[in-house]
C-alpha cells in the first residue's frame, strides 16, 4: 500500500495537469511524452519520488475535497486512472530496454567530462546516490558501419554521453536544430515581422479610443469649492472682504528702483548699525574689597594724584571697605556717565569702506638703482679745516676747485682731489658767511660771498692765471657812464635807500686779498645767484619790506629792484639758464616772472608750507626739454614741478624725516639730491625726456649719510661737481664732505 | 672633507722637489702645504732652514683653503690640481721716515737720493741713506704736483741728476741737481699748459717727457738741459716769485695733444714713442707721438687718478676714484675691459707703481693712509700692507727694486726696504 498509494496521487495529479494542458495553447505532445516518461521513470525508482510527495499530496488533498461534492465525477477520474495504471504498465513491459532522456537527466554528476567514468561499470549516481548502470552495447566500428548502412535513421541519432545511449531526434527537434542552424527564431511560430497596430498616433482622431462616458464627478459641482465659496460670499456679505477695482496704478505705474531709498529707510540704518563699543568689565581692582596687592601704597596714591588723567593706569585708587553696606557712593558716577555718553554720541561709528589692494601693487615700477649708474655711492674725501658750521658751499665751473664759507666768518678754497685748503680768508669777525657762488662763466676767475648786507665779488686768483688776470683787467676796465650816472643820480635821490651802493676796491689790503667789489644792501643778504652767463646776479634780501630782490649786472654796476612790492617773504631766487625767465620763492609759492616781458608768468603751488631752496634742472641748457624744478621745503618735503605739465607737483617726494636745507641738480648727469637736517643726502635719478609727452622719470637711488647731526641742524649744502657724477655737501659738524 | 691630489712644481731650482702626487686634504691652507714642501726639503737636503712659499693654483695665489680656492676657481676636484710654489716674498721693512712741512704730493727715488714734490711749492732733494734733507728748491708760485727723473747719471760721477717738477701755477721746471756742490739750480721753465700740470712722464731714453693738465692736453717736452734753438731767455713776468736767483729759461712744447674732454690726471710711456694718458674723463687713451695722433682708447667707469706700465707685464695698471686698483691690457686696443680687479682699499687710489723688477707685483696708495704691496696673482688680498701714513698717501715710488716710498698728507716720507733677494733668483 505504501507503493501505490503516492503513485495513484502522483497520477492524480498529473492527470489534473493534464486536464489544463488541454485548456492551454501550449504543445501539449511534449508534454504528454514527457508525462508519460515519468510515469516509467517512477516506476522505476518510486522511492526517489518520496521527497517529492508531501506536495504533491497537498495538491491531491485539495483536489480530493473537492470531488466530495461530486462523487460521480470521482467516480469517473478513479476509473480513468486505472486505465492509464494498465496503460503504463503496458508501456513500461514493452519499452524496458529503451530509454528516455528524461531519466538520464536523473545524473547527478553534473556537467562532466564523462570520460571519467569509462573505467567504471556505471555512468553516474541517481537522486537517491544510487549508481546508474551503463547500457550494455558494444561500440566496434563494424557496429557502427553496420548500423549506418542498416538504420535508416542513423543519421538522425545521436550519442548522449551522460546516459551512454544513442537517441533518435524527433521531427519536432529536427525543425529545432535546422531553425536554430539556421539563425531562425527557434519558435516556428512567432513571427518577427507582425504588422504594426499603431493604436496612439500623434494625429487627433475623430472619435475616442475609448468610449467609455465622463465621470460623473467630472460635471457634478464640487462640494469643497461650494463650501469654500459660501465662506466667501459669507464673509463680503458681512463685510469682512471687500471686494472692489483691482488697483490699476500699480500695473501700469512702471516701479523705478530708488537706489538711494535704502540710505534714509530705517532698515538701512538698522543694516548699518554698529553696537557701541563695550566699556571695559570691572577687575579686582574696582571691588569693594579688592585683594591686598591691588590697594596702593602710599607712594603709589601719590604718584596718581600727580599724573596726568590720561597716564593713569586706573580711574579711580582702589579701596578697602569691610561690608558692602559701607561703601559710600562713587563719587564720580554721574561724570563718567556723562563721559560715556559723550564718546557715544560724540564718536562716528561707521564702516569703513575697505579696499582689498595687493600693497606690492601700489608701488610704482621703477628701474633698479644699479641700472642708474654712475651714482655717488660711498664717501670719497672730508675737508676738514672749518671752525664753526659750514653754511654754504660752490664748486667752480672746472670741478677743480671748491669754495665754502662757515658760520665764523671764513672762506675757504679747497682743492677738490685732494681736500687740501689752497685759500683761506676771514671776511668777517662776526657774521656767518650765508652763501657762496661762483661766477658760472668760464671766462671769469669771481666768487660772490654774502656777508651780513655785503656781497663780495672775489677774485681769489686760482685756477687759470691768464683768466685771472682777464678778470682783473676786465673789472679794472669799467667806465662809470656819466649820463645814467646822472640819471640814476636823478633817480637815486628819490630811491636811495632801495638801491644799494656798489664799492670798487682797488688797492689795499683788500684787494690784495681779492677783493674787487662790494655791495652793501640795507639789510643782511641770504642767498646770491648768478645768472648762467655770469654777467647778472641776485641778492635776496629777506626782511625788507618791499625790496627783497636786487638784481645786479656785473659789467655795468647796476642794480634794480624788480619788484615794486614783494608777496610774501622770499626765500630764494633762480635766473633760468637760458631763457629771461626768474624765478622768486616765497614761503609757500614760487613765481615765474619773464623778465623782458616784466610780468608775472607761472605760479607754481608747493603745497609746502615753508620753501627753503629752489633748483633748476639744466636740461633746458643742453636739450630740448621743458623746464623742470625741485623745490625743498622746510616741512621735509621735495616737491618735483614739470612746468609743462601743470603748476601743481608732479611728484612730492617724503625721504627726510627733518627739514630739507638744500637742492640741487647735477649738470651733465640724470642726478638730483636734496640735503637735510637729518644728516641725510638723498640722491635720485631724475631723468628728463626730449619727448614732452613723457614724463620725467624719478627714482630714489641712494641716501648717502655720514654727516653728524650737531644742534638739530645737519647737512646745511650740497652741490654736484659739475663734471663727475660726485656731490660735496657741508654739514653743521664743520666738515664737507665728497661722495662718489 | 675631500682630498686633492696635488702635485707640487716650482720654477726655483733651488727649491725643487721629486715629482709625486700627493693627496691633501681640501681644507689645508698655505700653513699646511707650507709645512708639507718644507719637510719635503728638509729630507732631500737634511737642513733645518725653513723659508716661506706661497702657492699658486690656475695662476692665482692660495689664500683661502684649497676646497675654497677650487671650487671658485671652478677646477674639477677629481683631475690632480698642479700647484705652483714659490718663495714668498719678504714682507718690506720701514726703513726711513722723514717730516716736511707741508703735504708731499710727489716722491721720486734714485740710486743716492729722495726727490720730493710738496705743497709748500718747492721740491726738495734727501740723502737716501742719511735721509737729510740735501737742498730745497722753490721755482714755483702753486703747490707741487708731480716730479719726474729726466736723467739721474748725467755724468760718470752719478753726481748730478736732472728731474722735472709740475704745479699747479701751470708750468713744469726742469731742474738739475750736482751733489758735488750740492746746488740745485732751475733750468728751464716749460710754459704752455694754461691749467695746473698734474702729471709729468719721462721717456726711457729720457730724452722727452709729457706733461698732462687740468686744460685736458698732453704736452710734450725736450728733456734736454742745454739750451735748445726754440728756448728763449725768460721774460722778467710781473711776479717775481722765482726765488732761486738764476735767470731760468723758458720752453715751449714740442707737441700738444689734445683729445681728453677733461683733467690728464696720469701719464706713461709704454715705449719710444707711444704714451698712455689717463684722464677724468673715464678714458685711457694711447697716443703717437710721432704723428701726434690718438691711437687707441680705453673707457671706464671711474675717473683715473693715476697710472703705470709695466715693459715686463705689458700691462698698464690704474689707480681711480673708487677703491679698486685696475689692470689693462694696452694692446687689446678698443673696447678693452679692464682685465683684472686688485680690490683692498677703501678709498680712492691715488698713486700706482709697478716694481721695476717683477712682472706681478705693484704698489698702491690711498686716500686710507694705506700703502699696499700687490701681486697681482691674488686679486682679492693684497701681499702687505705698508701702515706707516697717518693721512692720506699721495704718492708712491718703486722705481728701484730695493726700495718703495710713500709720502702724503700728513707731510711725511716713509721708505720701505724690499728684500730682492729671492725675486732676482728667478727673474734676475
Amino acid at each position: 500500500m505504501k507503493k501505490k498509494r503516492p503513485l495513484s496521487e502522483l497520477q492524480t495529479s498529473i492527470l489534473g495537469e493534464n486536464e489544463e494542458n488541454l485548456f492551454t495553447n501550449k504543445p501539449i505532445e511534449e508534454e504528454e511524452s514527457e508525462n508519460e516518461e515519468e510515469n516509467e521513470e517512477n516506476d522505476d525508482s518510486m522511492l526517489g519520488e518520496e521527497d517529492s510527495d508531501v506536495e504533491e499530496g497537498e495538491e491531491v488533498n485539495e483536489k480530493s475535497t473537492e470531488p466530495t461534492q461530486h462523487t460521480e465525477e470521482k467516480k469517473e477520474t478513479s476509473e480513468v486512472v486505472a486505465k492509464i495504471n494498465e496503460k503504463l504498465e503496458k508501456q513500461t513491459e514493452d519499452n524496458d530496454n529503451d530509454t528516455s532522456d528524461e531519466e538520464d537527466s536523473r545524473n547527478t554528476v553534473g556537467n562532466i567530462p564523462m570520460q571519467w567514468y569509462e573505467d567504471f561499470p556505471h555512468i553516474g549516481y541517481d537522486l537517491d546516490g544510487k549508481k546508474i548502470a551503463k547500457p550494455i552495447r558494444n561500440n566496434d566500428e563494424l557496429d557502427k558501419f553496420l548500423d549506418k548502412m542498416d538504420n535508416p535513421e542513423y543519421w538522425k541519432t545521436i550519442h548522449d554521453k551522460t546516459t551512454g545511449r544513442d537517441h533518435v531526434l524527433t521531427e519536432e527537434e529536427l525543425s529545432l536544430v535546422n531553425r536554430v542552424q539556421r539563425g531562425y527564431f527557434y519558435d516556428a511560430k512567432y513571427d518577427p515581422h507582425e504588422p504594426y497596430v499603431d493604436f496612439f498616433t500623434n494625429e487627433k482622431m475623430l472619435h475616442p479610443i475609448n468610449n467609455a462616458p465622463a465621470h460623473k464627478r467630472s460635471f457634478t459641482p464640487s462640494l469643497v469649492e461650494k463650501r469654500k465659496v459660501g465662506k466667501l460670499v459669507h464673509a463680503i456679505k458681512m463685510g469682512w472682504l471687500k471686494v472692489g477695482k483691482p488697483k490699476q496704478d500699480d500695473e501700469e505705474q512702471i516701479k523705478f528702483y530708488d537706489l538711494w531709498a535704502d540710505s534714509h529707510s530705517e532698515l538701512a540704518r538698522q543694516k548699518m548699525h554698529i553696537p557701541a563699543p563695550k566699556p571695559a568689565l570691572p577687575g579686582h581692582e574696582a571691588s569693594y574689597n579688592p585683594p591686598p596687592e591691588y590697594l596702593p601704597t602710599q607712594e603709589e596714591i601719590d604718584q596718581w594724584k600727580e599724573d596726568d588723567p590720561e597716564d593713569r593706569k586706573f580711574d579711580f585708587i582702589p579701596e578697602k571697605h569691610d561690608a558692602l553696606r559701607r561703601v559710600p557712593q562713587y563719587p564720580k558716577f554721574i561724570q563718567e556717565r556723562f563721559a560715556r555718553c559723550l564718546d557715544l554720541y560724540l564718536c562716528p561709528r561707521q564702516r569703513k569702506m575697505k579696499f582689498n589692494v595687493n600693497p606690492d601693487d601700489l608701488i610704482p615700477d621703477l628701474p633698479k638703482p644699479r641700472d642708474l649708474r654712475p651714482f655717488p655711492t660711498v664717501q670719497a674725501l672730508c675737508y676738514r679745516g672749518h671752525q664753526a658750521m659750514v653754511r654754504t658751499i660752490s664748486v667752480d665751473t672746472t670741478g677743480q676747485w671748491l669754495a665754502s664759507g662757515s658760520d665764523d666768518g671764513v672762506v675757504r678754497i679747497w682743492e677738490v682731489q685732494t681736500a687740501r685748503c689752497v685759500r683761506e680768508l676771514k671776511i668777517d669777525e662776526k657774521e656767518a658767511i650765508k652763501c657762496i657762488s661762483w661766477c658760472p662763466n668760464t671766462s671769469v676767475c669771481l666768487l660772490a660771498i654774502t656777508v651780513d648786507t655785503k656781497i663780495i665779488i672775489l677774485n681769489p686768483y686760482i685756477g687759470d692765471r691768464l683768466v685771472a688776470q682777464a678778470t682783473d683787467s676786465l673789472l679794472q676796465s669799467y667806465e662809470p657812464n656819466e649820463e645814467e650816472e646822472e640819471q640814476s643820480g636823478s633817480k637815486s635821490e628819490k630811491s636811495n635807500s632801495l638801491i644799494p651802493p656798489w664799492r670798487s676796491v682797488e688797492t689795499g689790503l683788500e684787494y690784495q686779498d681779492g677783493y674787487r667789489l662790494v655791495i652793501t644792501h640795507p639789510k643782511a643778504v641770504s642767498k646770491v645767484t648768478w645768472h648762467a652767463k655770469g654777467d647778472y646776479f641776485a641778492a635776496t634780501v629777506p626782511n625788507n619790506s618791499n625790496a627783497q630782490v636786487f638784481l645786479h649786472q656785473l659789467t655795468k654796476r647796476r642794480s634794480q629792484n624788480p619788484f615794486s612790492k614783494c608777496k610774501g617773504a622770499v626765500q630764494s631766487v633762480l635766473f633760468h639758464p637760458n631763457r629771461p625767465f626768474f624765478f622768486v620763492a616765497t614761503q609757500q609759492y614760487v613765481r615765474v616772472y619773464n623778465l623782458v616781458k616784466q610780468q608775472l608768468s607761472k605760479k607754481l603751488l608747493s603745497n609746502a608750507k615753508w620753501i627753503s631752496s629752489i633748483a633748476i634742472h639744466p636740461g633746458a641748457l643742453y636739450k630740448h626739454t621743458g623746464d623742470n624744478l625741485i623745490v625743498g621745503s622746510y616741512d621735509c618735503r621735495l616737491s618735483w614741478f614739470d612746468m609743462d605739465l601743470s603748476s601743481k607737483p608732479y611728484r612730492t617726494m617724503r625721504y627726510h624725516k627733518r627739514a630739507i636745507r638744500a637742492c640741487c641738480f647735477h649738470r651733465k648727469y640724470p642726478l638730483f639730491a636734496s640735503a637735510g637736517d637729518d644728516g641725510s643726502i638723498v640722491v635720485s635719478h631724475g631723468m628728463v625726456y626730449s619727448d614732452l609727452m613723457q614724463n620725467p622719470l624719478i627714482v630714489p637711488v641712494k641716501v648717502l649719510k655720514g654727516h653728524k647731526v650737531d644742534r638739530n641742524l645737519g647737512v646745511l649744502d650740497c652741490c654736484f661737481h659739475p663734471h663727475q657724477p660726485w656731490i660735496f655737501s657741508s654739514a653743521a659738524d664743520n666738515t664737507i664732505r665728497l661722495f662718489s | 672633507m675631500a682630498h686633492f691630489q696635488i702635485k707640487l712644481f716650482t720654477q726655483q731650482k733651488q727649491f725643487s722637489v721629486t715629482d709625486n702626487t700627493f693627496s691633501v686634504p681640501g681644507s689645508s691652507t698655505c700653513t699646511e702645504l707650507n709645512d708639507l714642501v718644507n719637510k719635503l726639503l728638509s729630507e732631500d737636503k737634511d737642513e733645518s732652514t725653513r723659508s716661506d712659499f706661497d702657492f699658486l693654483v690656475n695662476d692665482e695665489f692660495i689664500r683661502t683653503s684649497l676646497v675654497d680656492h677650487v671650487e671658485t676657481k671652478g677646477l674639477s676636484s677629481e683631475s690632480v690640481i698642479d700647484v705652483e710654489y714659490l718663495q714668498r716674498k719678504q714682507a718690506p721693512e720701514l726703513q726711513h721716515s722723514f717730516q716736511q712741512p707741508d703735504w708731499i704730493s710727489s716722491i721720486k727715488t734714485t740710486e743716492k737720493f729722495i726727490l720730493t714734490g710738496s705743497y709748500d711749492c718747492a721740491v726738495t732733494v734727501w740723502d737716501r741713506v742719511t735721509t737729510k734733507q740735501l737742498v730745497c728748491g722753490i721755482g714755483h708760485s702753486e703747490p707741487v704736483k708731480s716730479i719726474e727723473l729726466i736723467n739721474y747719471n748725467a755724468d760718470e760721477k752719478k753726481q748730478k741728476i736732472s728731474f722735472v717738477s709740475t704745479s699747479q701755477d701751470q708750468h713744469a721746471v726742469i731742474w738739475t741737481y750736482n751733489s758735488s756742490t750740492n746746488q740745485l739750480s732751475s733750468l728751464f721753465c716749460c710754459k704752455g699748459h694754461s691749467k695746473s700740470v698734474e702729471c709729468a712722464a719721462s721717456n726711457e731714453k729720457k730724452s722727452i717727457f709729457a706733461t698732462g693738465s687740468w686744460d685736458s692736453t698732453i704736452k710734450v717736452w725736450s728733456s734736454s738741459v742745454t739750451p735748445e734753438e726754440d728756448t728763449q731767455e725768460v721774460i722778467n713776468s710781473s711776479k717775481k716769485k722765482f726765488k732761486s736767483g738764476k735767470k731760468s729759461l723758458t720752453r715751449t712744447a714740442k707737441v700738444t695733444l689734445p683729445g681728453h674732454t677733461e683733467v690728464v690726471s696720469a701719464l706713461t710711456w709704454l715705449n719710444e714713442n707711444e704714451i698712455c694718458s689717463g684722464s677724468w674723463d673715464h678714458t685711457i687713451r694711447i697716443w703717437d707721438i710721432d704723428t701726434a695722433v690718438e691711437k687707441s682708447h680705453m673707457r671706464g667707469m671711474k675717473s683715473i687718478l693715476s697710472l703705470d706700465y709695466s715693459h715686463l707685464s705689458r700691462l698698464v695698471v690704474t689707480g681711480n676714484t673708487d677703491r679698486h686698483v685696475r689692470l689693462w691690457d694696452p694692446r687689446s686696443g678698443e673696447g678693452a675691459v679692464v682685465k683684472c680687479n686688485l680690490t683692498s682699499h677703501i678709498g680712492w687710489v691715488t698713486s700706482v707703481h709697478w716694481a721695476p723688477n717683477d712682472s706681478h707685483t705693484l704698489v698702491s696708495g690711498s686716500l686710507d693712509n694705506c700703502v699696499k704691496m700687490w701681486d697681482t696673482r691674488s686679486p682679492k688680498a693684497p701681499l702687505y700692507d705698508l701702515q706707516a701714513h697717518t693721512d692720506k698717501v699721495m704718492s708712491v715710488d718703486w722705481s728701484l727694486p730695493d726700495i718703495v716710498a710713500s709720502g702724503g698728507a700728513d707731510c711725511k716720507v716713509f721708505t720701505f726696504a724690499v728684500n730682492t733677494g729671492a725675486v732676482d733668483n728667478v727673474y734676475g
